[in-house]
């Protein structure tokens, strides 16, 4: 078993986001080793009952400990943050936010503000995502939740290959350290093995209402 | 009969081998020097040719004097021929090939088709015994049979043929070249020797065409000036404008232009009998008021210097340059024919970078290979050699993973990691490797794609 | 003319032609590129999303694929008499023995008529110039020139950002070492040139030091270069629109 924990998976529950079930990633995690899964679905809790589901078939050869939660996405302009709650009380508040946010407007849609999470955040764990150039509204977000609920808070850090990963990693790990909060490695896989890269692509292509060969580079 | 045979008939008999293709190419040289007499000219091979001459008899001072100018000037280039003019393409043919030719009264086609024997329906041999055998030896007395009966008896199709040849049915003759859409031309009685006077009748032509345009409401898009020399040699001479145009003066210039460009220089020889001047294609085109808008003016200056380096160059060669929404860095940018593309439209736009820029100022379409020292798997080239010459990489960022489209036909391509290197000098690449290592490919193998500044 | 320095250098040289042409073009005018054939297998084709970073707009850029240096002259003529076009460049190949005197009095007449910009761009140069390079009013060597050197006042502009994504910045600014050889108007010098993103010009680079390049102090000692500061009324940031000696032909 290898010391990675992904916080930031992406499953068909993200609607038209993700092509690859919890199940999937379950198995696929159990299979790399990873001593870790987060399911964190966009303003959603919908994936994890499968997930758990799957941890109980007894052919897995590691059982991955499994962290509930979702990956909260903003109206406000605040990147997104992925929270996996600590206990009872906490997974009930989580819901109960998600349920703010769906009840402001009409079946699927869900508003959400950083306020509210600030609001609601206690006993969530929570991974700040910065976007593809973190700047004023990354700190800002950082720092508030920092301040709240230092020790539960941490900067989500990635390699998106777009060409600048190492200027970027070099600027959240100065932002993190001017804050205080540490980093935390994660991929924010959206499909479980590079072969479903197909299946994304369609997926996403779906959801913009474009095809495929005019979706240009759209796509992550 | 067999050759033998007609040699004992005509001891001094030659043979020569068949060249159809030669045939073909002498049949299209004459439909092209028919082209002076219409522009109507169409093959019937192997050895006929069917003009549409509607119309085009008052040029000629009659349709027997038209025939006879043709069988003269054939005559003179060494050919026999017979001619004939009737109300349709059927009946002429048929007369042509059947009778002595000459011009059928308006009218009298059918008439005349109705005496040809059944022969000339030109039906295959088991169809003709069969009429012979039923007693129909002229097309008219089969004509008389009526259809149905024919057509139970002999197909449909030996019908239509029926109705063909008599004139019944007349298909428009398809051309050869495409009929253009408006068209001028001068006859010289006295042949025109020099290329000045050429161009100055041309000049003419332009002015004349121009105002048939105008008064139809039209623009040209494309053009074609043909030059027929007295000796039979046509030299044609096309260009295109990027939007509809009715200003003589301009397409005097790009025709000048095209001439001065000409691989083989225009030569009259013994001078130029005809010359004619067509609107290929045309569109509606409203004249708009002169605008003050600068912006429109230098737009207007600009197309016609494009059409201008056009004409000269070849429309392929001046291009104008869009962007393309692709995965491939090579297809991001797609270079057009600038006529097409208006100047004004802003199309898709490029991304601008607001720092190191992400992608280089000179592109090699076929990227180059290069050998290069790496830390496997992922790691950027340490050490590279392009063209012979060593470089060694003191700064690297990397790598933008471009994965390319796998829904193209050809399947997928290997996925390119592409770095940005600066070298010891300070000059900056753009270096992938093709690949994923172990996962995609074995050995990966590097180019080098681009330059920065 | 401007010539590059290597085969490395191309880039250099195409981004200092690049920004004189975006720069004679302002918001209104045409540019139209001619190159011959073989110089695009040669040193790549001119690439337009690396173009816009240098404020020069695609849209606005007509290219001409000469065959042959006497189609390109003539285009150039074309392209430098014509009132749309602001600024012509031209990338011949090889020896161009067909550009002489004659051809090269022509493209200067034309330009100064117009008041437009010619430049020709020679990427593999051959040695011996051909005669018609006299009409120019300035040549032009570039060679490359490493990230330690930045723009000036470019710290300014990074503190604008948030100080911690100052990082980010990252290097491969554009850079070049634009070598005047020859200046009909005035003396000749080496400047280092860097672009500057927000101000759409190049400017004269300054040193960066610092801990960011263990390379930076061997840079240094390589290039303190007497020369590097210029002699003479050429001792302008080459850019700027008042440096008269470019405007019509070089």
């Amino acid at each position: 078993m290898n010391a990675f924990a992904e916080v930031a998976a992406a499953t068909a529950f993200s609607f038209l986001r993700s092509g690859s079930r919890p199940e999937d990633y379950v198995v696929a995690a159990s299979f790399m080793g990873l001593s870790a899964l987060g399911i964190a679905d966009r303003n959603s809790v919908a994936g994890v009952v499968r997930a758990y589901a799957t941890l109980k078939n007894p052919e897995l050869p590691n059982v991955p400990k499994l962290l509930a939660g979702a990956r909260l996405v903003f109206e406000d302009g605040a990147p997104d943050v992925v929270v996996h709650p600590r206990d009872r009380d906490a997974w009930g508040r989580l819901c109960r936010l998600i349920t703010l946010g769906k009840n402001r407007t009409e079946k699927g849609d869900c508003r959400l503000n950083f306020e509210d999470l600030l609001q609601w955040s206690e006993g969530l764990l929570a991974v700040v995502m910065p976007p593809a150039r973190p700047g004023a509204e990354t700190r800002k977000a950082l720092e508030a939740l920092h301040e709240a609920r230092q020790g539960s808070v941490w900067l989500g850090a990635d390699m998106p290959r777009r060409g600048d990963d190492a200027r970027r990693l070099g600027a959240l790990k100065s932002l993190a350290a001017r804050i205080g909060a540490p980093l935390l490695a994660t991929n924010q896989p959206l499909y479980h093995a590079p072969d479903r890269r197909p299946l994304q692509d369609v997926v996403t292509c779906i959801r913009q209402g474009l095809s495929i060969e005019a979706a240009g580079r759209c796509w992550k | 009969m067999a050759f033998a045979e007609a040699r004992a008939v005509c001891p001094t008999l030659r043979a020569a081998p068949a060249d159809v293709h030669e045939d073909e190419r002498l049949l299209k040289a004459l439909a092209d020097w028919c082209d002076r007499y219409t522009p109507l000219v169409a093959l019937d091979p192997p050895r006929g040719l069917l003009l549409d001459v509607s119309g085009c008899g008052a040029l000629f001072g009659g349709e027997e004097s038209l025939v006879e100018g043709l069988v003269e000037a054939l005559g003179s280039h060494g050919f026999a021929c017979r001619v004939a003019v009737a109300d349709a393409a059927g009946p002429a043919r048929a007369l042509a090939w059947f009778t002595q030719g000459g011009v059928a009264p308006a009218g009298s086609s059918r008439d005349l088709v109705a005496r040809l024997p059944v022969v000339a329906l030109g039906l295959d041999e088991a169809q003709r015994t069969a009429l012979l055998r039923a007693g129909l030896k002229t097309i008219g007395a089969t004509a008389a049979r009526g259809r149905g009966e024919l057509a139970a008896r002999f197909g449909a199709k030996m019908v239509a043929t029926l109705d063909r040849t008599l004139g019944h049915d007349d298909p428009p003759v398809s051309p050869l070249r495409p009929a253009p859409r408006l068209m001028v031309e001068r006859r010289f009685a006295e042949p025109i020797a020099t290329v000045e006077a050429a161009l100055a009748a041309l000049a003419a032509l332009a002015d004349a065409l121009c105002g048939r345009l105008e008064a139809a409401g039209l623009g040209l898009m494309g053009a074609e000036a043909a030059f027929f020399r007295a000796d039979g040699r046509v030299t044609r001479v096309a260009l295109g404008v990027g939007a509809p145009s009715r200003d003589p003066r301009l397409l005097l210039r790009l025709f000048r232009e095209r001439l001065d460009a000409l691989a083989d220089p225009l030569d009259p020889g013994f001078g130029y009998d005809l010359l004619r001047l067509s609107a290929q294609t045309a569109e509606p085109l409203v004249e708009t008021v002169r605008s003050f808008d600068e912006g429109a003016a230098a737009r207007a200056e600009l197309a016609e210097l494009v059409d201008r380096l056009a004409a000269r160059h070849g429309r392929a060669r001046v291009v104008g340059i869009r962007a393309v929404d692709a995965h491939r860095p090579e297809r991001q940018a797609r270079f057009e024919p600038a006529q097409t593309g208006g100047f004004s439209e802003a199309a898709q736009a490029f991304e601008r970078d607001d720092g190191p820029p992400r992608r280089p100022l000179r592109l090699f379409p076929a990227p180059e290979p290069i050998e290069v020292v790496a830390e496997a798997p992922d790691g950027p080239p340490a050490r590279f050699v392009w063209r012979r010459a060593s470089h060694s990489v003191l700064r690297a960022e990397g790598p933008e993973r471009i994965a390319l489209e796998w829904w193209r036909p050809g399947g997928a391509k290997p996925t390119r990691d592409y770095f940005r290197v600066e070298d010891e000098a300070g000059a900056r690449f753009w270096i992938f490797r093709d690949g994923l290592f172990g996962r995609e490919i074995e050995h990966p193998r590097w180019f080098l794609h681009g330059l920065f500044a | 003319m401007v010539a590059a320095a290597s085969p490395a250098a191309a880039g250099a040289a195409t981004g200092f032609v690049g920004a004189l042409a975006a720069l004679a073009a302002g918001t209104k005018g045409a540019v139209l590129w001619i190159r011959q054939d073989m110089a695009a297998r040669e040193s790549g084709e001119i690439w337009a999303p690396g173009f816009a970073t240098l404020g020069l707009d695609p849209a606005r850029l007509v290219l001409l694929r000469a065959p042959d240096v006497a189609a390109a002259l003539k285009a150039a003529e074309a392209g430098l008499s014509s009132a749309a076009v602001a600024a012509v460049v031209i990338e011949p190949f090889g020896a161009i023995q067909g550009f002489d005197r004659i051809a090269g009095r022509r493209l200067a007449l034309a330009a100064g008529r117009s008041g437009a910009l010619g430049v020709m761009l020679r990427l593999a140069p051959q040695p011996g110039a051909p005669a018609g390079l006299s009409a120019a009013e300035t040549r032009w060597r570039l060679s490359p020139l490493s990230s330690a050197w930045g723009a000036a006042g470019a710290r300014a502009a990074a503190a604008r950002t948030e100080a911690w994504a100052e990082a980010l910045e990252g290097w491969g600014r554009p850079l070049a070492r634009a070598e005047l050889t020859r200046n009909r108007f005035g003396g000749v010098g080496r400047w280092p040139l860097a672009w500057g993103f927000d101000d759409g010009l190049f400017r004269l680079a300054e040193r960066r030091l610092g801990a960011l390049d263990p390379d930076v102090r061997r840079d240094a000692a390589a290039a303190a270069d007497p020369r590097d500061r210029a002699a003479g009324p050429a001792d302008r940031p080459a850019a700027a629109p008042g440096a008269g000696g470019l405007r019509r032909a070089g």
